[in-house]
């Protein structure tokens, strides 16, 4: 009888402590991937058109953009919490400054700043990326692809 | 006349005298209460009857399994009211615990469904180009036609 009972207040324990009204949200961050993809139709440009590396991009942008070829620039990790913001230097020398809002468990709000370019708040899903696309770039355009890491 | 009435069940039985029945045959073609106690007794027999006729041994075994089964389940029943008793209080508490504690978990689920509708949202959209949208399942692209950032 004693075990059960041992058993039971176990089981009611470990309840309360899984909801999430008694975790700590303090420590509540999100980690942001950017990674900038140089797109073009240029002739001149090395074949390369489905790059390995971004390929799940590339497949979803052909479905909508019409580029011969894409390149991986570069990818940046941000670390945010909540109300918390930081700058990336983007191709082009430009900034792009994120700030983000509210994490929740399957959401992030951010807000992102490319100054008259872009200026928007984004509610992105987890599992989901938000595809940013259009200043000239060399011989063809920019593409940033915004993603929760983890 | 009430009399003769008592009499329906020794009628129906058999128990009465040749010349009683006789009589209490000649009260019943008068009596319509009577007669037709005779017929609901008649028609309650025959129910009766098909019920009690020998079984087969395999269905009596089957009847008397279940007659087992149910007097286990009352030994068990019994034992658990007897012995068991202090599990209601426990059982009531967990079950009102989880009560109160499922609806949060529940909710943050249901509440970033109702939010976002699985879906990326794009608010307060600000740009000096014009804006190209698209919505996929996985993704959202802006395309922004201008020349430079």
């Amino acid at each position: 009888m004693k075990k059960s009972l041992f058993f039971l207040l176990f089981v009611c324990v470990g309840i309360f402590s899984s909801s999430p009204i008694y975790c700590n949200n303090s420590d509540k961050y999100v980690d942001l991937k950017i990674i900038a993809v140089y797109a073009s139709n240029s002739k001149s440009e090395n074949v390369n058109d489905k790059a390995e590396d971004i390929k799940e991009y590339t497949d979803e942008l052909s479905e909508v953009l019409n580029f011969t070829f894409y390149k991986k620039l570069t990818s940046y990790n941000v670390t945010l919490s909540e109300n918390r913001g930081d700058r990336i230097i983007i191709p082009g020398n430009n900034e792009m400054a994120v700030f983000c809002n509210e994490i929740k468990e399957e959401s992030v709000k951010i807000h992102i700043d490319m100054g008259d370019f872009l200026n928007t708040d984004v509610l992105l899903l987890r599992d989901r990326h938000i595809i940013i696309g259009g200043p000239k770039y060399k011989n063809g355009n920019i593409i940033f692809i915004v993603e929760i890491q983890g | 006349m009430k009399k003769i009435c008592k009499m329906i069940t020794y009628y129906y039985d058999g128990e009465l005298s040749e010349k009683e029945a006789e009589i209490f045959k000649a009260h019943l073609e008068k009596c319509e209460n009577c007669s037709k106690k005779i017929k609901d007794y008649s028609s309650i027999s025959n129910l009766i009857r098909v019920t009690t006729e020998k079984l087969d041994p395999e269905s009596e075994e089957i009847i008397w399994d279940n007659v087992e089964k149910i007097l286990i389940r009352n030994d068990i029943k019994e034992a658990v009211e007897n012995n068991y008793n202090f599990l209601i209080p426990v059982i009531a508490a967990v079950a009102v615990i989880l009560i109160l504690v499922l609806p949060f978990n529940f909710k943050t689920k249901t509440t970033g469904k109702e939010l976002f509708a699985d879906e990326i949202k794009i608010t307060n959209l600000k740009s000096n180009g014009n804006v190209f949208i698209y919505k996929k399942n996985k993704y959202v692209l802006l395309w922004i036609s201008k020349d430079e950032v």
